[in-house]
């Protein structure tokens, strides 16, 4: 059996009285490319933004309980260090969300604030992550001009970059490619391929396609509920769950 | 009536009250800046004023004018960025924060003469500074950090929350996220607004009767020395604005050329305004520019 890189027993997520996520049981397996489908509303997002305690520092009142494993720790105790967890865990978003900075300054950010300080070892960070990125060839010219210029698509690779140059071992993704026009999406799935065994990614989706494309596991959530979770060629060829089978075969949604 | 004659009518109107709203301005301006544009020279800029004789210029109020901004502006940033960002980020959706938003709203209502009193009353008098310069930019301070406050709020508000969670998911702490990704990305907002209310400050008059005064030492201007009696630079000495002196001439002025001086001082003042808000919107749109592309 392989790796749990996250471990949730009877996870449950609410935003005051609003229960969102209604008790998960899941073992996001290392190094793979898991995708998380389900239709809008289901929870998904706040699922994803929930492994690296986003959602605590987004919103108030939020109540989290149950457990999240990740490297040997319950993530939800309180003694957690949000900050040194979200090192090890990056996350790219629905919108490209670059600072308005310049190209080398977005990438360098999360290692400068880490404790890189010497100008040729974030030079060689940058560089390194953004060649991993598929992006060095369109951007070494202009590294210095602002993140804004760039195209959409490679907006969303810079930001990948961004989350990569801080050497997580996990990213999150938030449907990354659902602002971006088909050849750019093609762009980042592909990149999503080249990642997976390095990093364990996590991909929300509500393209159901997508997920069949790149992921290697998927899991159908619910109205809060995980239905079920399987290969991803299994659960699109062969669902267990009725439910799931509806979804896929576009009868709700 | 049909919907495309309703359509073309509403168009109509809209676009007449904006033209009323034009022309208003239009007129207003240009028959002061008529007036005193005859009036200004360099010689009535850098000329002193005269209590008795015709002839006299500006030069000390508008220097007050821009030394009492100055301290006013020393004042309100900091305290209006702090403001800014604790009811951006830190403050809770609850009772405290509600009170706290309608004090915010309550003086930035407040009739200006009123907050005059208060500086009279709490800096001039209990304080015991005098009419001075600190007193004068102590009353503009309370009269100006409510619109600094909320303009430094709405900045950092409106910054997407997209760029805060990218800050934040790569392990900024929420201080630093405030610092490094969502202030920069208010700059722009900030900046224009805070040149904008300075337009407002310089041309505040009933705050400043009370407070900074109606006088002005014999100002030496070879003497730099903040502590001395005549240096421009002493916060200490009463200060007379020219707003103030605008006002003052007007009401209560001996000169024989009360007229000339007034008109004069007022194209100043709309000159000077006019020069805050264009470069308000100028220096906003290019910081904007050099922001989003290259």
């Amino acid at each position: 059996m392989t790796e749990a890189i996250f471990k949730t027993e009877n996870l449950k997520i609410a935003y005051g009285k609003n229960q969102v996520i209604h008790g998960i049981d899941w073992d996001i397996i290392e190094g793979e490319v898991t995708a998380l489908i389900g239709p809008s509303g289901c929870g998904k997002s706040t699922f994803l933004k929930t492994l690296n305690l986003l959602v605590r520092s987004m919103s108030d009142d939020v109540k989290l309980s149950g457990s999240i494993t990740f490297s040997g720790k319950n993530i939800l105790n309180d003694k957690i260090d949000a900050i040194d967890l979200r090192k090890q865990i990056g996350m790219v978003f629905q919108q490209p969300n670059p600072f308005p900075k310049s190209i080398f300054e977005n990438v360098a950010y999360g290692p400068r604030i880490h404790g890189v300080k010497k100008k040729r070892e974030l030079q060689e960070i940058v560089e390194q992550t953004l060649i991993e990125a598929y992006l060095w060839d369109e951007v070494k010219d202009r590294l210095e001009d602002s993140a804004l210029g760039l195209s959409g698509g490679q907006q969303q690779r810079l930001c990948i970059a961004r989350a990569l140059a801080t050497k997580p071992d996990v990213l999150l993704m938030d449907e990354p490619t659902s602002a971006l026009d088909p050849i750019s999406t093609l762009g980042i799935e592909e990149l999503i391929r080249k990642l997976e065994g390095q990093y364990s990614v996590i991909l929300v989706t509500h393209q159901m396609e997508q997920a069949a494309r790149v992921s290697d596991t998927t899991a159908f959530l619910y109205m809060g509920e995980l239905i079920e979770t399987n290969k991803t060629s299994q659960l699109f060829s062969n669902p267990t769950e009725k439910q799931t089978e509806d979804y896929i075969t576009g009868k709700f949604g | 009536m049909n919907r495309k004659l309703t359509d073309k009518l509403a168009t109509l109107i809209f676009t007449l009250f904006a033209a009323v709203i034009v022309l208003v301005l239009a007129a207003l301006l240009s028959y002061v800046l008529y007036l005193g544009i005859q009036q200004v020279s360099w010689d009535f800029l850098t000329s002193k004023s005269s209590n008795f004789r015709a002839g006299g210029g500006i030069q000390d109020q508008l220097f007050n004018s821009f030394y009492i901004l100055l301290w006013t502006m020393i004042f309100t940033i900091p305290l209006g960025l702090a403001g800014g960002i604790y009811m951006a980020e830190y403050a809770e959706d609850n009772k405290l924060t509600a009170i706290i938003r309608v004090c915010i709203e309550t003086l930035a209502s407040l009739p200006s003469i009123v907050l005059g009193m208060f500086g009279l009353l709490v800096f001039v008098n209990t304080f015991d500074i005098g009419y001075s310069v600190l007193s004068g930019a102590l009353t503009l301070t309370i009269f100006n950090m409510p619109i600094m406050i909320r303009t430094c709020e709405n900045a950092i508000r409106s910054v997407s929350p997209q760029q805060k969670e990218a800050g934040l998911a790569l392990g900024y702490t929420h201080w630093r996220t405030i610092t490094t990704v969502l202030l920069p990305s208010a700059f722009p907002s900030i900046l224009t607004g805070i040149i904008l209310s300075c337009g407002l400050v310089f041309g505040e008059a009933a705050a400043l009767l009370y407070s900074a005064g109606m006088t002005t030492p014999n100002l030496d201007f070879g003497n730099w020395n903040p502590f001395a009696e005549t240096s421009p630079l002493n916060i200490m000495r009463p200060a007379e604005t020219l707003s103030v002196h605008v006002w003052k001439v007007n009401s209560e002025g001996i000169i024989p050329d009360i007229r000339d001086v007034a008109d004069g001082g007022a194209a100043v003042l709309v000159t000077a305004n006019l020069i805050f808000n264009i470069s308000a919107r100028l220096l906003g749109s290019w910081i904007h520019r050099k922001l989003t592309s290259k």
